[in-house]
């Protein structure tokens, strides 16, 4: 059985190929965004001095963080005793939860700045691939809240063991999946010019 | 301190060498250069302990890692040629 395991990624397999198809497609945004970004550099560096630097610093801290939280509360399952091993994961469930919140405020409130200085999606291409790709990763962002969120209630009633923790592995996956995206995302729409 | 509170602590660190790169509107080849490997590292790092593909054995631990390098090539191209 332990052999098989290591044949294969943590979690259920089905994430994974979910996981992989999410790569592929944010992968083919960044082609795009740099291949637009050749067209026209002039535009994308002016345009890009616009970003809030400091707002994509912190979400990528929070984010790291968070996904730091979530891999604190798998150990916890996977190596404590039942009760302590679910009194700590609901802690660190939790904290991640409300770290992905804060990260959906600072981005929601981005947005509104960007809209109330009249930017928007038709402003230039610049705009349209940072707020195409922005948004969709706020989409991830909420999907996966809603599946810490799931995680966390399961971990509550004592849902995960040693023995048996696919579950919380493949809500795992799915949210460093989405910090991955984003550790790729800032340097390239909010640094590099 | 364990293993995962150390990565945290190395993500962090290149995170804010990031952030000075883009505060300090710092643009020359070599920085950016060193911008782009510094973010392989992360997501390297992200994926071998964060997602524990570093303790599978074959191509399905290698599929993130290839999309990682051809994304970070494909935008050092963009940015260099």
């Amino acid at each position: 059985m332990k052999n098989i395991r290591k044949n294969y990624p943590p979690g259920d397999f089905g994430v994974w190929v979910i996981i992989y198809i999410e790569l592929l497609t944010f992968g083919l945004f960044f082609a795009g965004y740099i291949y637009s970004r050749r067209a026209d550099v002039e535009l994308f560096n002016a345009s890009q001095l616009l970003l809030d630097t400091k707002s994509g610093f912190v979400n990528t801290l929070i984010l790291i963080t968070s996904s730091y939280f979530v891999v604190k509360a798998v150990q916890a399952i996977k190596t404590m005793q039942l009760q302590e091993a679910i009194e700590k994961a609901q802690k660190w469930l939790l904290s991640a939860i409300g770290l992905g919140g804060m990260f959906l405020i600072i981005k929601m409130s981005e947005f509104i700045s960007k809209y109330q200085d009249g930017i928007n999606l038709s402003t230039n291409k610049f705009f349209m691939f940072y707020f195409l790709l922005t948004a969709f990763h706020f989409m991830h962002v909420m999907l996966g809240m809603i599946i810490l969120f799931n995680l966390y209630n399961k971990t509550k009633i004592g849902g995960y063991t040693k023995d048996d923790h696919r579950g919380l592995e493949s809500g795992a996956s799915y949210w460093h999946m989405v910090d991955l995206l984003w550790i790729v995302l800032f340097p390239l729409i909010y640094i590099i010019r | 301190m364990d293993k995962f509170t150390k990565i945290w602590l190395i993500l962090v660190s290149l995170t804010i060498f990031a952030f000075l790169i883009g505060w300090f509107r710092v643009s020359s080849y070599l920085i950016i250069g060193i911008l782009l490997i510094s973010t392989f590292i992360k997501g390297e790092l992200v994926i071998e302990y964060f997602m524990g593909l570093g303790e599978i054995k074959g191509k399905f631990r290698y599929i993130p890692t290839v999309w990682l390098a051809t994304i970070i090539s494909i935008i050092a191209a963009g940015y260099y040629l």
